[in-house]
């Protein structure tokens, strides 16, 4: 919204403020400045009247003169060099004196200087209108035509300057969408007294017309709570006088003629949207406001047919719509140059149904604008008021002496008890009564005092004040709140912890750093057409309201951003070994119930041909295992004896790749291995890819037992060690093997005083002496007791028992 | 005896130190001090020699054995370490780069998280998590945003289908599934959960629907704080905020509070902060985040009293602290993953 300062001069004797200090003045009141702009000339310092005594050709130039001008009624006139051609000796035109600083077309600081051009002193500089920041026009000098007194600054001359501010307003302050409104802010914050315009016209108000213009005005809608019509007839329609014009313009709206300019003018002085109807187009002299009936069609002023559904509030005449109520009219009432009689509508419409209506059909007005947000219900009478007094003073006409109005305004003052005490409480620091009662006064809120109690009287106009906490923030903002005291920040010992969620993040995210692993961000949202190839029930994921068709849906995995991630880095050429990210995921079930799952994923793809001195070992299958169980370790889960299957989703690469948990079942999933090389083919990856995801529901990072280990005493006494090496199908599990090792030893081990401390596989072996199809796996078992040291004839008795246990199924290889 | 002790000796002197092996010592110090060694067969003989003889033959041989059993331990230990140095293989050339796996990096805006969350854990507060997914009463009705509020439109917030479930993030009633559009919802479900005094931080993703440019993203990182307590004031919010841009920008940052609106505080206010050595943008107002005292009906909502306690809240954007923290020019950076971008942040 753009409010002029001039403008805001006619409500508050704020002249002898300058334009910077009410824009820093504003933002502190609430109040955002976007931008400020100075329309005319703008404030020039060493810049004044001169005429010019004589003109001499230049001796080295032909096309400069040399001149004598005087800038001074009492000092010696100054030389000046000028290239212009326009003017003639005599001639006033404005002067730049050495230090005077003009406005470079760049947008930055045209210094003047005493200087020599051609070998000739110039000190100063005769200038255009260009030159001054007053338009474009440089066909030469600025002949000042009224022959100003010598040595006028020049700002003197052209007084016809204004700063225009563009102000943003926070949805609160549907009172401040106006001059009037910001003018009592500035008002308030300098104390100075706010002046309304006099009206003259005081109408009688009669809920049935007088007949003239109208018979009958009515509203059917609680969406219309008080409507008004003012009747004028006999008025000349003519453009606008030329002070109307200007202040319009200098807010940026266009002048049409003058009844419609003067209803903006009064929505752009008070900030009530008024309609100017033509009185001979409202059909049967009648006027009433309802819901629209579905499909019911609308032509606006702007040429546009809408077709309306029952949400949608219409001022009708006696045959049909012809304003959409708040937000535009129709085409077929509007004001022409033919119009004699007019009928001004003040209304006042609900806020949450302007503001429906005006997104729904994309129809966004001054006049939408603020009723959206709340104008003073109040005003409404006073603004149509004051429009009549100006359509009289600028279109002439008569005005009937009742103005219709139907309705009651839905708010008007109201009483809010605060005390000080309580403000003191709220606030921190200490405040007198008089200073919430100067602050409250200021702002135009009556204040009665009744001990430490202030009975506040909060006008119709603020719509969003009626607790003593909002009294607290109106106190505040005029106060000033840098005159909060500052204090030390206080700190309080609690026995609340961190979320183990984001300690396990903060865990997780070191342990991978420390691994060579590069942390990334991935946008939450994906592309539906790219997931639903590799993840299952993504239709469910998707979002009601996308804005974009390559973010219309929530991802089900890190692992897509994270191949984004490795393709655009080997494209760019980068140098990595791998990334991993933490975030949030999603996964709908079969039926299509989404659970949100906080998960780690991890993919690692580094250049099998970057060249270095000395070559390493390549990532393979395990060293995704490794990552991942090593993750979920940092989660708090022992994955040392899970029963990993076989990975069949698209993602991952058959045979190469291994799963293990459900989100139901143990609240977590894990997934890693090697990328499908159909899917890295697809994306555009030529390098294999290792990757694993952890994916788990929040509360199983609140689960892990970490840190409240209990201590298990060990055995003082050696271990004893014995292999076997067993035949088995290549098809064959190692994992099944060893839990058969174990389940026979544990028979075995019965009652005997020792136990099987650990199996770990340390061969295996394809080949001669194995056969065909079979693989033979090595073991080290190793025995242990916590009260002897065990002797050989007791640890082979229960070895050899265990091998011949082994042996009825299986082909034991000699070692 | 006396010739032949020292001829033993004089053996052992010599062949020890130039054993190459350990067997070659073992065998060595078996052929003197073994059963069957030459010192052994000495010893074997004192029984036969002169009375008289016996007990300095016993000494000679003694001190023998003491002076070659340490050459028997010096040269495997000598053995031992060249078997150790051996091992090491050739000596490298120092100068050469490393060739395994560099350290990785952390992202930067999860150490500006971990920045700003270390910096109030000092001061007593302690994260809260909840989760991105949630519903319209947990982001705008319990939070005073009343259903025709513009931040409830469908232009602006991301909205689930209607007959969208999950099982994990609980409605109110019957409300619609939104991705949360600030991590404000986190102070509802926390002050629900846990009550009141309460003092927390959640930080976390939050969602706009908003076209991706320098400086927009469709989904960004806040930071939630909120502390409600009997009798917090304005005065600790304003103290929180000095301490919090003093502790990022250095001991000369200031604040100032510019008042707004916002539905769930009241009062509201941006905050602007100013700091010396930010380059360009030094020693100026920058706008920087959102913040008020709690709003009575928030409060309300969750069950606590409004006359009892009191509290403040505030949002901090977390892509916008680290695009001023490290001169960033284009929030993208932060989603590309480019590791020439992730390895300019140490944390």
């Amino acid at each position: 919204m753009k409010i002029s300062l001039k403008w805001l001069n006619k409500y508050a004797d704020i002249s002898d403020l300058s334009a910077d200090e009410i824009a820093e003045a504003l933002p502190m009141l609430g109040l955002e400045v976007e931008n400020v702009e100075t329309i005319g000339l703008k404030p020039l310092n060493d810049v004044i009247v001169g005429e010019i005594l004589s003109r001499e050709q230049h001796p080295n130039a032909d096309k400069l003169g040399v001149c004598m001008v005087r800038v001074d009624s009492v000092k010696e006139p100054i030389q000046i060099v000028c290239g212009a051609t326009n003017y003639k000796v005599g001639d006033r035109v404005p002067v730049a004196l050495p230090g005077a600083k003009l406005p470079a077309p760049d947008g930055g600081v045209f210094e003047i200087k005493v200087s020599r051009l051609r070998g000739v002193e110039s000190n100063g500089m005769m200038c255009s209108a260009r030159e001054l920041g007053l338009g474009t026009d440089h066909s030469g000098l600025l002949i000042l035509a009224e022959r100003p007194e010598i040595g006028t600054p020049i700002n003197d001359v052209f007084k016809d300057s204004d700063t225009v501010f563009e102000i943003e307003l926070t949805a609160n302050r549907g009172d401040c969408l106006s001059h009037i409104g910001v003018a009592r802010e500035i008002a308030a914050k300098f104390g100075r007294k706010l002046k309304k315009p006099e009206l003259k016209y005081t109408p009688l108000y009669s809920e049935k017309p007088d007949g003239a213009l109208l018979e009958s005005v009515e509203s059917q809608t609680a969406n219309c709570p008080l409507y008004t019509a003012a009747s004028i007839k006999g008025v000349k329609i003519a453009p606008s006088p030329e002070w109307l014009r200007r202040d319009l313009e200098s807010v940026g709206l266009r002048s049409i003629n003058n009844v419609v300019d003067v209803t903006n003018y009064v929505l752009m002085e008070y900030g009530q949207p008024l309609h100017a109807f033509d009185a001979s187009k409202i059909r049967g002299k009648k006027i009433s406001v309802r819901q629209a009936l579905d499909g019911e069609k609308i032509r606006t002023l702007d040429g546009k047919e809408h077709s309306l559904t029952p949400e949608a509030t219409l001022i009708c005449d006696g045959e049909g719509p012809v304003a959409l109520a708040g937000i535009m009219g129709g085409l077929d009432s509007e004001v022409t140059d033919d119009t004699l009689d007019v009928v001004i509508e003040s209304a006042y419409f609900n806020p949450g149904n302007v503001r429906a209506t005006s997104r729904k059909y994309a129809i966004n007005t001054d006049s939408s604008y603020r009723f959206a947000r709340d104008v003073d219900p109040q005003s409404t009478l006073e603004a149509s008021r004051r429009a009549v007094d100006l359509i009289l003073e600028t279109a002439g006409g008569s005005v009937c002496e009742t103005t219709c109005k139907v309705g009651n305004a839905p708010r008007g003052d109201r009483i809010v008890e605060i005390a000080i005490p309580y403000m003191i409480d709220r606030l921190g620091f200490e405040i007198s009564q008089e200073d919430a009662v100067k602050a409250f006064e200021s702002l135009g809120f009556g204040v009665s005092a009744c001990g430490e109690k202030l009975s506040v009287c909060v006008p119709s106009f603020r719509s969003e004040v009626d607790r003593p906490i909002d009294l607290v923030e109106e106190f505040v903002r005029i106060y000033g709140t840098e005159k909060i005291p500052e204090t030390e920040m206080a700190g309080t010992a609690g026995l609340r912890d961190d979320d183990r969620l984001f300690k396990y993040n903060c865990a997780v995210a070191d342990f991978l750093a420390a691994r060579g692993l590069n942390e990334c961000q991935n946008y939450t949202l994906r592309d539906s057409a790219k997931i639903s190839k590799t993840h299952a029930n993504t239709e469910y994921l998707k979002l009601a309201n996308p804005l974009t068709s390559d973010q219309d849906s929530l991802r089900p995995s890190l692992l897509d951003g994270l191949l984004d991630t490795v393709l655009l880095n080997i494209s760019n050429g980068n140098d990595f070994y791998g990334f991993f990210e933490n975030g949030k995921i999603f996964r709908p079930d079969a039926g299509g119930e989404i659970c949100e799952l906080a998960a780690t994923a991890f993919a690692i793809a580094p250049d099998p041909s970057k060249r270095v001195w000395e070559k390493r070992g390549s990532p393979d299958f395990f060293t995704a295992k490794e990552f991942a169980c090593d993750i979920l370790g940092v989660l708090g889960i022992d994955a040392s004896r899970f029963n990993f299957q076989a990975s069949r989703e698209p993602m991952w690469q058959e045979g190469f790749s291994a799963a293990f948990g459900s989100e139901k079942r143990e609240g977590f999933t894990v997934r890693f291995g090697a990328i499908s090389a159909a899917h890295l083919r697809d994306l555009g990856i030529g390098r294999t890819v290792y990757a694993g995801e952890i994916a788990f529901k929040p509360e199983v990072a609140g689960r892990s037992k970490k840190g409240s280990e209990k201590f298990r005493p060990f055995s003082q006494f050696p271990a004893a060690s014995r292999d076997v090496a067993i035949i088995v199908g290549n098809e064959e599990n190692a994992a099944d093997v060893e839990s058969e090792i174990r389940r026979i030893a544990k028979q075995k081990l019965k009652g005997k005083g020792f136990d099987l401390e650990s199996v770990e596989l340390f061969d295996i072996y394809r080949g001669k002496g194995v056969g065909e199809e079979c693989k033979s796996l090595a073991y080290a078992l190793s025995f242990r007791s916590a009260e002897k040291t065990l002797q050989t004839d007791e640890v082979n008795g229960v070895f050899d028992a265990i091998c011949a246990e082994l042996s009825k199924k299986r082909k034991l290889r000699a070692s | 005896m006396e010739d032949k002790i020292n001829d033993i000796l004089e053996k052992a002197k010599s062949a020890l130190p130039a054993a190459k092996t350990k067997t070659e010592v073992a065998n060595i110090g078996a052929s003197i001090t073994g059963p069957n060694g030459e010192l052994t067969a000495l010893m074997k003989l004192i029984p036969t020699l002169d009375k008289s003889a016996r007990p300095a033959a016993g000494k000679l041989i003694n001190a023998a054995k003491r002076e070659i059993e340490p050459l028997i331990a010096n040269a495997y230990a000598r053995i031992e370490s060249e078997e150790m140095a051996t091992a090491l293989g050739e000596k490298p050339d120092i100068s050469l780069p490393t060739i395994d796996i560099a350290k990785g990096t952390i992202h930067p805006l999860t150490i500006t998280v971990r920045r700003i969350c270390d910096i109030f854990k000092r001061a007593g507060f302690t994260v809260a998590e909840a989760t991105d997914l949630e519903t319209e009463w947990f982001c705008f009705d319990a939070l005073n945003t009343p259903p025709d509020h513009p931040a409830r439109d469908a232009q602006d917030t991301l909205f689930m289908p209607r007959n969208t479930r999950a099982s994990n993030v609980s409605k109110h009633s019957d409300e619609l599934y939104i991705l949360r559009s600030h991590t404000s919802s986190v102070q509802i479900r926390a002050m629900i959960k846990e009550g009141a005094p309460i003092k927390i931080l959640a930080p976390g993703r939050a969602f706009r629907r908003d076209t991706v440019d320098a400086t927009h993203s469709a989904n960004f990182h806040q930071i939630e704080g909120l502390y409600v307590d009997r009798n917090v004031k304005l005065t600790d919010l304003k103290s929180a905020l000095d301490y919090l841009f003093k502790n990022l920008f250095g001991s000369s940052a200031k604040t100032r509070l510019r008042p707004s609106f916002f539905p769930f505080t009241e009062p509201s206010f941006e905050v602007d902060f100013m700091a010396s050595d930010l380059g360009r943008l030094s020693d100026r107002w920058i706008e920087i985040l959102g913040c008020g005292m709690v709003d009575p009906n928030v409060l309300s909502n969750v069950g606590l009293d409004p006359d009892t306690f009191s509290g403040y809240a505030f949002g901090i954007g977390v892509e916008r602290i680290a695009l001023l923290m490290h001169s960033i020019d284009d929030i993208r950076h932060f989603y590309s993953n480019d590791t020439r971008f992730l390895k300019q942040f140490a944390y």
